[in-house]
């Protein structure tokens, strides 16, 4: 709780509101702009923290960030129903429809004021289990990293998206990328081909500012009648954003959707998409008033959102504890704690506690600096979403080459970047899911290193995998989750009826 | 995948969406042989060596390819339509703008890139997007030399 407290003192000093000011803004400008989610952002900002040498002022700045893209990317799927991740989809389906309803405002008052009560809850639970877990995480041994690594993929792959052979197929290519490059442990290059370019390995910021900003910016040219133009209206007058009505039907599916999403991102599931379906999923089921849904009811609006917020904080579990990242942009996150020397894991609690605790209160902060700036400058975000496309997606190249020339410094990269971008535009465009590739690179490595090292304490005894409960557990729950998807099916066979479609709780954008 | 004998029909257009599909497998099936055939190449399968991983991601690959394969030829799905025009001429700006990079600097050549994407991405118009094309550079090379400190190059400008 002292650490808690310092960690406010730290975050309280002017310096450091500025970098939480700047974070939520940015974030909240760059989240709104559709088709540009917080992994790219945090990616794309890279580059502008390699002059700071601070290390606190940029993850206050990143937390900021993180929180800032979420709120934009809700008011950008109620207000033009592109969703920019697709944790936000369920938020589309319903906000989009209140605002064609012309209750615009209820519907960005209701995802603001819930991500803000599920922001302050779940960061509350992660101060409070964020030391047990990483004291419980020092008795991890080699074994049981290289079975969670493993399992933490898996589940991503399995629960997010539509094809499970579309989605291991994009796992496979990023553990492909992760291979590239000298071999840690002996020094041995590993798929260079012969160039010096690759040696050095390929950077976690070439294939996201790649996958996400070139291959998404190809993508939308190849489809650039069929986007959604209209931004549906605010209603006029400065008053009015939530009726007594409202407020009574929003606040238990805030409460229950932070339920929600804590626990599962907690948990290797992938982050937020899992928790925003089954939010909204319940939400309906317990409706009064079923038939609204699908029309525009609040409900389906509150909870989504509320898990969205509340799996952020979940997901920091796993990132700082025991350096495990669970998505897309928790990816993102230890590439720049990396940046910086610092690992996260049971030891970072120790060795950087000051770090840790300011990032924790940087969080609290965040959030009401983001319920204080979002609704009053409800405005200019709505400006912000009419920027022209050619001229958002034209600038948004020009971020993503200067972003990859400004971390590696070299043409070369830009390339590889440039054509990663256009395996990423393919893999749209047949629908394999980008996160895997993702936690593929980052974790793929992990898992190599770790099973080495197992190896080694056991003397090249492969059932040290299999002794330890723990690693055997952590294993198991690897192929169940395989498993999982095709259970509606596998149960229906077994009943006799006719299978229906596989289990699928997220559009994969 | 093959297509058969079979004469050419103008009312094809439902096998087209299964075509891609099928052939889109075909390739990663023989871009992973040949990643797998280079990992096996000087591979060896010592438990705690840097040749496993290959050969283990690789095969991987194949296999989950082969499988997609299967799947993919007995399916018929219709192809997301789509235009070539727009996304090969954005490829073919940033190309340039890639190499003109560290030739005629950042400025310069960030500038002719965004009116050109600009135009592909169809904007009509030309002065709103000059303006932008001139401002933006600028600002960002100037905010990250003066006060970032990031090196970018300069090129013909005299900045």
């Amino acid at each position: 709780m002292n650490e808690l407290i310092a960690g406010f003192g730290t975050v309280l000093q002017p310096e450091y509101l500025l970098y939480a000011a700047i974070g939520v803004t940015l974030g909240t400008f760059v989240g709104v702009l559709p088709g540009i989610g917080p992994a790219l952002t945090i990616a794309l900002l890279l580059p502008v923290t390699f002059s700071l040498d601070d290390p606190i002022g940029t993850f206050i700045m990143f937390a900021g960030i993180y929180y800032g893209a979420m709120y934009g990317g809700s008011t950008t799927s109620i207000l033009l129903n592109t969703p920019g991740e697709s944790a936000s989809v369920a938020t589309a389906i319903e906000g989009y429809q209140m605002a064609r309803r012309g209750r615009a405002k209820a519907a960005l008052a209701t995802a603001a004021i819930g991500s803000f009560v599920a922001g302050t809850i779940s960061t509350l639970l992660l101060s409070l289990f964020a030391q047990p877990v990483a004291k419980l995480a020092t008795t991890f041994r080699a074994a049981d990293y290289f079975a969670l690594a493993l399992l933490a993929m898996i589940a991503v792959t399995a629960l997010v998206g539509r094809s499970l052979l579309r989605g291991l197929m994009s796992l496979v290519f990023g553990l492909f990328l992760g291979l590239v490059g000298i071999d840690g442990l002996t020094g041995q290059a590993r798929f260079t081909f012969g160039t010096m370019e690759l040696l050095e390995g390929i950077d976690i910021v070439v294939v996201i500012v790649g996958l996400f900003a070139i291959g998404e910016t190809l993508y939308v040219a190849s489809r650039l009648h069929q986007l959604p133009e209209h931004v549906a209206p605010l209603e006029p007058g400065g008053r009015g954003w939530l009726s007594r009505d409202d407020w009574r039907r929003s606040w238990g599916p805030w409460l229950r959707g932070t339920a929600l999403g804590f626990p599962f991102g907690a948990l290797p599931s992938g982050g937020a998409d899992v928790p925003t379906f089954l939010s909204y999923t319940y939400e309906r089921h317990r409706a009064k008033h079923k038939a609204e849904f699908g029309k525009g009811a609040i409900e389906g609006v509150a909870g989504p959102e509320a898990a969205n917020n509340a799996a952020f904080s979940g997901v920091l579990v796993p990132l700082l504890t025991l350096g495990i990242p669970t998505s897309a942009t928790a990816a993102v996150m230890l590439a720049a704690f990396q940046i910086f020397n610092l690992q996260p894991g049971p030891q970072l609690f120790d060795k950087s506690p000051e770090l840790v605790w300011a990032l924790i209160a940087s969080l609290y902060v965040g959030n009401v600096l983001l319920l204080a700036l979002n609704l009053p400058l409800i405005r200019v975000w709505v400006k912000v979403l009419q920027i022209p496309r050619p001229i958002l997606y034209a600038g948004i190249l020009v971020f993503a080459t200067l972003g990859v020339y400004a971390a590696t410094g070299s043409v070369n990269q830009v390339f590889i970047a440039y054509a990663i971008g256009v395996i990423g535009f393919g893999m749209r465009h047949f629908d394999f899911p980008i996160a895997p590739v993702i936690l593929g690179l980052i974790l793929g490595p992990m898992m190599e290193l770790q099973f080495r090292r197992a190896l080694l304490v056991s003397n090249g005894d492969l059932t040290v995998f299999v002794t330890r409960p723990l690693t055997a557990t952590l294993l198991a729950l690897a192929v169940i989750a395989l498993i999982v998807p095709h259970l509606p099916r596998i149960v229906a066979r077994l009943r006799g009826r006719t299978p229906g479609d596989r289990l699928v709780f997220a559009e994969d954008d | 995948m093959a297509t058969t004998a079979e004469p050419e029909q103008p009312a094809r257009r439902p096998d087209e969406g299964r075509r891609t599909g099928a052939i889109v497998a075909g390739v990663l099936l023989v871009v992973g042989a040949f990643l797998l055939w280079t990992a096996a190449r000087d591979g060896d399968l010592d438990l705690q060596g840097p040749r496993l991983a290959p050969l283990v991601v690789t095969a991987a690959w194949v296999a989950i390819a082969a499988a997609y394969l299967v799947k993919e030829a007995a399916k018929r799905t219709k192809a997301e339509p789509m235009s070539w025009r727009a996304p090969t001429g954005v490829a073919a700006a940033l190309v340039g703008f890639a190499i003109a990079l560290e030739y005629a600097g950042f400025v310069v050549s960030a500038a002719v890139f965004f009116v050109v994407t600009a135009r592909f991405l169809g904007s009509r118009n030309w002065i709103r997007d000059v303006v932008v094309a001139i401002a933006l550079p600028l600002a960002i090379y100037l905010a990250f030399t003066r006060l970032l400190d990031l090196f970018l190059p300069a090129g013909v400008l005299p900045l």
